[in-house]
């Protein structure tokens, strides 16, 4: 080992350079060290979407719609007074975002002000449009005959694909059962159902949600699942057979949205919704709450995430914009930190036409005392995690 | 205490020898041609060791509370980047006529503090098995690295 014995090898004539290359090598290594130290005592993480490839894989922002849910803003043209959504699935507490909007020469140019940026932070499903609420409760029940559980729906007979496909869908208490005779009446259909939309399935490689058209989604880590807020107790392992039963969707990310079949319960209001086909509807039935809350529990948001904002207004940032037209702003954060989930939905609207290149947010951690002792908590978190009892 | 200063000693003399042997030959065969060589091995050989040094600290880390290094950086590509680095260095110490013969010395503080780390990790790695799966876990390590020696050493 020569790390503290400088190198005799080196000619003599050669120690003085060595000597300055082999500081810089310790110095290179040293920065290298302080600055990921750094990184994850306060972390930032970026996200961006290019409107001239939107379709490429490295767009970490969500395709921007438009407020009537349409993804025709992705080309970048955003016409004056319309408004841009997209959001970024973060992990973490952040103090801060910046965001940049990069336009093409030909665009219309704002004048610093004119573009607004307007941060909310929630699940995001929970930023789906109110759909119309439910006032009356499924009439589908579940019944067992011979041991083999069937949804009673429409005056028709479908078998389930299991026991615990069943469950999913009605607890136990609420399969009534029958006897053969059903049959003659009802004639059972040979297709079967499959788990409810909103179930998470376990096998040995992982978690999968079930989305409204029956995919199932592997999610990529725990730390998404804990991030897009499911609970571990709703999990239910499931075999080969009932996995394969279900196709398999796309990886869901930090960026996911909460599937069809997710409820949220709104700790403001005390209300439930319900996400269905990209509406989130309020659920105003008690009977249709109950059934629901007795396969699943319900994610917990805040109201608050809807009306509270964070905003800034785009400034030409001239230091970058030789090339094309660049505006950049920052948004203290502050007022989001509490609010449950972690995606934040960024909508830019602006007075003009604007034909972009880029939008890109960066959000960052302030190095301060309390985020210092956030992240000691973390720390503590992950350690009784790791070594603490089981539960 | 006489003996560890002793062992010491030795290792300082052999290291102190070999450098000394390496630098008169490359300055022989390589003083006039390429002189610059020489400094880019010497700096080759400490950036593998910071490098392998850094990366026994972040493994460590992770060990002791998984997810905090390996979510934020990917230690299989920087171990591969250490091993091209690695590789480098020997392919240019080959290529100037040095080598460092792999020969461990039981006596080294430098052996036992890496067995004494390895036990560490280990023991960290096996903290929430089933009591009957350590055993075999351990085992099958301890079979693993018997037969990556015998193949890497040549050893029967």
């Amino acid at each position: 080992m020569i790390l503290f014995r400088p190198a005799t090898i080196v000619p003599e004539r050669f120690r003085t350079p060595y000597r300055a290359l082999r500081v810089l090598l310790f110095v290179s290594f040293l920065g290298a060290g302080i600055l990921f130290a750094y990184d994850t005592l306060f972390p930032s993480q970026s996200f961006s979407f290019s409107f001239i490839n939107p379709d490429t894989e490295k767009n970490t922002l969500t395709d921007p719609l438009a407020p009537d849910g349409t993804d025709s803003l992705r080309k970048g043209r955003i016409p004056a007074e319309e408004t841009l959504r997209t959001s970024a699935g973060t992990v973490g507490s952040f103090s801060s975002a910046h965001v940049e909007l990069v336009l093409r020469k030909d665009s219309g140019i704002p004048k610093d002000g004119d573009v607004r940026i307007t941060l909310r932070k929630s699940y995001r499903s929970f930023f789906l449009p109110q759909g119309d609420p439910i006032t009356v409760a499924s009439k589908d029940r579940g019944v067992t005959v011979g041991g083999v559980p069937y949804l009673f729906s429409a005056d028709t007979l479908q078998p389930f694909l299991s026991d615990r496909a069943a469950l999913s869908h009605f607890p136990k208490e609420k399969l009534v059962t029958a006897n053969k005779e059903l049959f003659a009446m009802f004639p059972p259909k040979d297709t079967r159902i499959g788990f409810r939309e909103g179930s998470l399935l376990s096998d040995t490689q992982g978690v999968y949600s079930i989305d409204g058209d029956g995919l199932a989604h592997p999610i990529g880590s725990t730390q998404i699942f804990e991030s897009l807020g499911f609970h571990w107790n709703d999990v239910i392992p499931v075999n080969e057979e009932e996995l394969g039963f279900q196709k398999r969707g796309k990886i869901m990310l930090f960026d996911a949205a909460q599937p069809d079949g997710t409820v949220f319960h709104d700790t403001v209001t005390g209300t439930y919704s319900v996400v269905r086909r990209g509406k989130r509807l309020p659920i105003g039935s008690r009977e249709a709450l109950d059934a629901l809350l007795s396969v699943t529990t319900p994610i917990e948001a805040s109201g608050n995430s809807l009306s509270v904002t964070a905003t800034c207004t785009l400034k030409r940032d001239p230091f970058f914009s030789f090339q094309y037209p660049t505006y950049s702003c920052d948004v203290p954060l502050d007022a989001l930190k509490t609010l449950p989930g972690g995606s934040f939905e960024v909508a830019l609207q602006a007075k003009e036409e604007l034909h972009a290149i880029s939008l890109q947010t960066t959000f960052q951690t302030k190095p301060d005392r309390g985020n210092l002792g956030l992240f000691a908590n973390q720390i503590r978190d992950r350690f009784s995690t790791a070594y603490g009892r089981k539960q | 205490m006489k003996r560890n200063e002793h062992a010491v000693t030795a290792t300082d003399k052999i290291v102190s020898e070999t450098a000394d042997t390496v630098s008169k030959r490359l300055h022989d065969r390589f003083g006039k041609i390429c002189t610059t060589t020489p400094v880019a091995f010497a700096l080759l050989i400490e950036a593998s060791e910071l490098s392998l040094f850094t990366f026994a600290v972040f493994l460590t880390i992770d060990a002791i509370l998984p997810g905090i290094i390996s979510s934020r950086l990917n230690l299989a590509s920087l171990f591969a980047v250490i091993l091209l680095l690695i590789a480098a260095t020997v392919a240019l110490g080959r290529h100037l006529g040095s080598v460092f013969p792999f020969t461990p010395d039981k006596k080294s503080p430098l052996t036992w503090i890496g067995i004494s780390w390895l036990a560490f990790l280990l023991t960290l790695s096996t903290i929430r098995f089933p009591y009957w799966a350590i055993p075999i876990i351990i085992g099958s390590l301890f079979l693993a690295a018997h037969l990556f020696w015998k193949i890497l050493f040549r050893k029967e």
